[in-house]
């Protein structure tokens, strides 16, 4: 029991230093996530607009089918600041000096990954809110936007390991901007922008295998007030084989660097 | 405290791809003294206070610290230390306060004594004035200053400082040098490694010479420099004259392309004998002088004196 309190406190401790970096570098920190999705759902609606009037599309307007990939894409731009952070400790030798400290290398990983997922969670809430703004629905009522939040925490997630993958083993902030592109084979590959029914064969392929579109689907059937259980567990187990996937091989790099000889 | 602050016996360390950075390094430092450690860039200085930090395991061999060995119980040798790296390692975004706040909550200090530890410390370290800047506007020397703060905060009683005035203005070297010696004279064993031998010189009690990986010498500043022999005489001559032969032994080198003769001497009275044979000798004296070898000396003999040799192959393995 002391361990977990133990554990918690510096978590915390953790948490509390990336939030105050995080204040002291806003435009990175908070607005890097709002801005490239603002500007997309902006251009988006209007550019494809009348995409929404191709016999079969199945929503009410393209700004609806669309919000919640532009809501997601806030992970996948915001994920990478923590990971930044630790190649910073690296390179400048604090994180030998946390090592030396009576802190749990968990915690170091933990409070990083948790404001992570906190300000990039309130940066997808504050598109929602603008999508909802300019048109999008919002029908799920409370336990719909505590899917959304939940999905959207769970990308985060998984999208921050992916930057800690490559950042521990590039150990350059480099690397890290040039994985910043990705989202958009992993957004295209999908069902974020464009219907199944739309897409040619084997995109529709890709896409159905790709965890990403789960998450998106059940994001967007939680804004329009249809999520059933099935397609929530689908997206929550979608969202946890990603987390798992990328977070072990995360944690497995930092436990070899921290206990590196 | 009783035994000796550090101990090592047989420490060695290989890094992957057979790239040996230590070899068979075997020294003892005591409480209340300061330890240099010197040696050539990448001759194995980092690497010696990484094992004795818990940073990096020792591939063969054992070292206690403070009594504990530090593969076998890193966590009490961790509490027992202070350290400062090579290049002071902070988080440029956090103000001097929060750091130390931040470094001593990790530390489990109770926050009333955490406040009164780092106002402590701030005063004693001349920090009062920047501590609620931010760490991104300090100066180099400032800068080591704070970290060796963060080193303290736990009272550790060994401190290892990884070349801990490199790029510091003299006075700022000097600054640290009297934070140094308080430490040292308040009872704490400090193992500082340097590039510099005037700081050896002034600070250590102990130095231990790493060359290659091995240990070349350890003794006291005084024990090492007469290694170097007693006082040396060095006369120049004018070369375009013919040598004159060295009267007294008959058989010294020639003077150099420069005209300079160097000859130990035993004591001053010696010097001004071999002087008048010269001058007898037909010499034309321009120049001389009465030495006496420096640390300086001591040190390129034992970790030679060509400058351009490359590092050793451990630097590429050495972590930065």
């Amino acid at each position: 029991m002391h361990e977990l309190v133990s554990l918690a406190r510096q978590t915390r401790l953790v948490f509390g230093r990336s939030l105050r970096a995080g204040l002291r570098e806003p435009a990175l920190a908070f607005v890097f996530p709002l801005a490239f999705p603002l500007l997309i759902i902006g251009l988006f609606s209007q550019i494809y607009r009348r995409v929404a009037d191709l016999p079969g599309f199945p929503a009410g307007s393209y700004l609806a089918w669309m919000a919640p990939a532009v809501v997601l894409m806030a992970a996948m731009f915001g994920a990478g600041h923590s990971a930044m952070g630790l190649i910073r400790d690296l390179q400048t030798g604090f994180l030998d000096r946390l090592r030396l400290l009576p802190v749990r290398p968990a915690a170091l990983l933990l409070g990083r990954l948790g404001f992570d997922v906190a300000r990039v969670t309130a940066a997808g809430l504050g598109v929602l809110a603008v999508a909802v703004a300019l048109g999008a629905p919002l029908r799920g009522g409370p336990l719909g936007l505590l899917a959304i939040a939940v999905l959207l925490a769970g990308w985060t997630l998984a999208y921050a390991g992916l930057y800690y993958v490559v950042g521990l083993k590039a150990r350059s902030p480099e690397a890290l901007t040039a994985l910043v592109p990705l989202f958009l084979p992993i957004s295209l590959l999908s069902t974020a922008y464009v219907p199944a029914a739309l897409l040619p064969g084997w995109v529709r392929a890709a896409a159905a295998a790709n965890p990403y579109s789960h998450v998106v689907d059940a994001v967007r059937a939680a804004m329009a007030g249809t999520l059933g259980a099935a397609r929530l567990a689908t997206a929550v187990a979608a969202v946890a084989i990603a987390v798992a996937l990328t977070q072990v091989a995360a944690a497995r790099r930092f436990a070899g660097l921290v206990h590196r000889d | 405290m009783t035994g000796p602050a550090i101990e090592t016996i047989g420490l060695g360390k290989v890094y992957p791809g057979a790239v040996r950075a230590l070899d068979e390094v075997s020294f003892r430092a005591g409480y209340g003294e300061v330890f240099a450690y010197l040696g050539r860039n990448g001759s194995g200085k980092t690497t010696t206070i990484r094992i004795l930090t818990t940073l990096t395991a020792a591939t063969s061999g054992t070292a206690r610290v403070a009594g504990h060995d530090v593969a076998r119980d890193p966590a009490t040798v961790r509490r027992a230390i202070g350290v400062t790296m090579q290049h002071a390692a902070l988080d440029e975004t956090m103000t001097g306060r929060e750091l130390l706040g931040f470094l001593a909550a990790l530390w489990e200090l109770p926050r009333r004594a955490a406040v009164a530890r780092i106002g402590a410390l701030a005063d004693r370290m001349g920090l009062g004035g920047v501590l609620d800047r931010r760490i991104a506007t300090y100066s180099g020397g400032t800068r080591r200053r704070l970290d060796l703060a963060g080193a303290l905060l736990h009272r550790p009683r060994v401190l290892f400082l990884d070349e801990p005035t490199t790029g510091l203005d003299p006075q700022s070297r000097r600054a640290l040098w009297d934070q140094v010696r308080e430490l040292r004279d308040q009872g704490s064993a400090i193992f500082l490694t340097t590039q510099y031998l005037e700081e050896a010189a002034q600070l250590a009690d102990r130095i231990a010479v790493l060359h290659g990986g091995r240990l070349a010498a350890e003794d006291t500043p005084d024990r090492l420099r007469r290694r170097q022999g007693g006082l040396r005489l060095r006369v120049r001559v004018d070369p375009s004259r013919p040598a004159p032969a060295w009267a007294g032994n008959g058989h010294g080198d020639p003077p150099d392309r420069r005209g300079w003769i160097t000859r130990p001497v035993g004591s001053a009275d010696h010097a001004r004998r071999l002087l008048d044979d010269l001058v007898t000798g037909g010499a034309a004296v321009a120049e001389l002088h009465l030495d006496e070898p420096t640390l300086e000396d001591a040190y390129l003999a034992l970790t030679g004196t060509e400058a351009s040799t490359a590092p050793p192959a451990a630097m590429a393995a050495v972590p930065a």
